[in-house]
């Protein structure tokens, strides 16, 4: 009895060693160059043939709150043209999705910033992906007596932040003091912010100032109070906040795309290791026209804007 | 009775797997967060995951500054309230306050979160003062979030007084607030404080509602007035957790606050287990 289960064992790692090796055979020849040139391929491809082949599966997206909105409606279209794909979208900031697409926990990560040294170090097989452009844009309360005409210098916009200004009065506005709100600090709104605005004037964020998890609620808390002051993603702002004037220059995506409006960040997703077919093929639909004009609907802007 | 002795070992079996998994938790938080529980962070005043410092005494105090007065509200309005519904409430009136009350126990946190963000935030902001966001909103969310629990258990503690008890108070003259103050409370106290301690623990537990609604400021300072803003050790973690690096001393530093705040509700649940213990065999 015990004879029989010892050979059975031998036959199956026999077959296993075998079918290893017939496997890496047939994989091996596709070299590093040649993924490459499939991958730039099936992308360049998907508007003029899209993907005939029939794709199913399932896709987790995480990361950035910044570019979880493309995604999303991204992901609702793609779902649409693929009906057996199943693709879920979650928000929970860059820092977060650059270390969850590292470790394989997810599919594709998103982050609104570059991914930084130390993370390719820990993760150095990541495949980033550009989508688009975006810029920051500082936010009031449109009942702020301030909100119309309010234009502010990088240096005063650190110093609001940096707490060294603390009233509205001020800045000519009422007597009322500042209420300063700033994401966590893996957000990559965070990292732009700090990187336009606070690093080049040596500053370094007020330790009152109060922790919001998501652009969506940094915008929710400006609408709803008269005296607070933040900073979003230029897609996120709508009418219930006003954006203030960086040295004169409206936030507006022409400003952005001209260099008049000084902060600009480039928006990334990526996959640990080369996209599968799956993967690559959504993150081509991001990045093909019908997915660039859902990012330029968002408020974003277009990678060949 | 062989079938007998494999259902008897298939019980126990898992019986054995849910300890099992409590002891998993432990010396898993154990081993992420001990690296981390050294005497600077025990006694550090600064918490600022940027410059690798991470003291825990400002998220501590004001912890425990947020739940003693979410308490002390709860302790307030709750038990006049059982007093109310066991003794001096007529029936229908009694079902209808107490059906509503359990109503209140099935409201989801982050429900009470968000009315608290849109509606009593503003308000507060609006009316009294500050950010809004505050120890206050707090307080009342918890508040709110706790009562049930003392109410329930402190009518049930009340109700549990033989009646024998109240006819001879009233048979000897005294009033039925003299009996309810002099014979019915002081024999319903050891319920009362049970439910309070369960309340404590929940309350220091709650994690969705306070976070969005008590401010957490980017380093926490120790609150000196009730519109201060101030960090839990829950919603620290909360916050916190989506960008930590694994393996980096951020990482053991939230594994400790952890721990920290397992041990503190393990103690309230101790604590809370020796009085019912103490109540039941006292009878």
């Amino acid at each position: 009895m015990s004879r029989r289960t010892t050979s059975l064992a031998m036959y199956a790692i026999i077959a296993l060693i075998i079918g290893t090796v017939i496997g890496y055979g047939l994989a091996g020849p596709l070299t590093y160059n040649a993924q490459i040139a499939t991958l730039t391929a099936t992308i360049d491809d998907y508007e003029t043939q899209g993907y005939s082949e029939h794709l199913s599966g399932t896709l987790t997206v995480g990361g950035s709150t910044t570019v979880e909105p493309i995604a999303t409606e991204c992901a609702r279209l793609f779902q649409i043209l693929h009906p057996d794909v199943e693709i879920t979208v979650s928000g929970t900031g860059s820092g977060s999705g650059v270390r969850s697409a590292g470790a394989g926990d997810i599919d594709i990560g998103m982050a609104s910033r570059n991914i930084v040294s130390s993370e390719w170090l820990l993760y150095p097989d990541l495949v980033a992906f550009s989508l688009g452009k975006d810029s920051v844009a500082i936010i009031v309360n449109p009942t702020n007596s301030l909100a119309s005409t309010l234009d502010l210098t990088i240096t005063q916009v650190a110093q609001i932040f940096s707490g060294e200004i603390n009233n509205w009065n001020q800045l000519g506005g009422d007597d009322h003091a500042i209420d300063v709100y700033t994401r966590e600090e893996g957000s990559g709104t965070r990292e732009v912010f700090l990187t336009y605005v606070m690093t080049p004037n040596s500053k370094s964020i007020v330790g009152s100032a109060t922790v919001k998890t998501s652009n969506g609620e940094m915008r929710a808390v400006v609408a709803g109070d008269k005296y607070g002051i933040a900073y979003i993603s230029l897609g996120y702002v709508d009418s219930t906040v006003k954006a203030a004037k960086l040295s004169g220059v409206d936030a507006t995506v022409a400003n952005v795309l001209s260099g008049a409006y000084p902060i600009t960040r480039i928006l990334w997703v990526f996959t640990k290791g080369f996209p599968n077919n799956l993967e690559r093929a959504f993150i081509a639909y991001m990045q093909s026209e019908a997915g660039q004009s859902v990012l330029e609907e968002e408020g974003y802007i277009p990678l060949y804007g | 009775m062989k079938k007998e002795s494999l259902i008897r070992r298939m019980l126990f079996v898992c019986a054995l797997f849910s300890s099992f998994i409590v002891f998993l938790i432990i010396i898993f938080l154990l081993q992420e967060g001990a690296p981390a529980l050294t005497w600077d962070f025990l006694t550090g005043m600064t918490w600022s995951p940027h410059n690798d410092q991470f003291g825990i005494i400002p998220t501590l105090v004001g912890t425990l500054y947020v739940v003693f007065g979410a308490v002390a509200i709860a302790i307030a309005i709750g038990i006049p309230c059982a007093i109310f519904l066991a003794e001096f409430a007529p029936f229908w009136l009694r079902n209808v306050v107490k059906s509503s009350v359990e109503v209140l126990v099935g409201v989801p946190s982050i429900v009470l979160g968000f009315f608290g963000l849109l509606i009593m935030v503003p308000f507060i902001r609006n009316n009294i003062g500050g950010m809004g966001e505050s120890i206050l909103a707090a307080w009342i969310i918890l508040a709110i979030m706790i009562l049930p629990n003392i109410i329930t258990i402190s009518e049930d503690a009340l109700r549990s007084v033989p009646q024998d008890y109240r006819t001879a108070s009233l048979a000897l003259g005294a009033t039925k607030w003299q009996t309810v103050r002099k014979v019915l409370l002081p024999n319903a106290m050891s319920g009362i404080r049970a439910g309070i301690v369960l309340g404590l623990g929940r309350a220091l537990g709650e994690t969705m509602a306070v976070l969005m609604v008590v401010g957490n400021p980017e380093i926490p300072w120790i609150p000196t007035a009730i519109l201060d803003r101030a960090r839990m050790l829950t919603s620290t973690i909360a916050i916190e957790w989506a960008y930590m690096v694994w393996g980096s001393p951020h990482q053991h530093a939230i594994f400790a606050l952890g721990i920290v705040l397992f041990v503190l509700v393990s103690i309230l649940n101790l604590v809370a287990s020796f009085v019912i213990k103490e109540r039941t065999t006292k009878r």
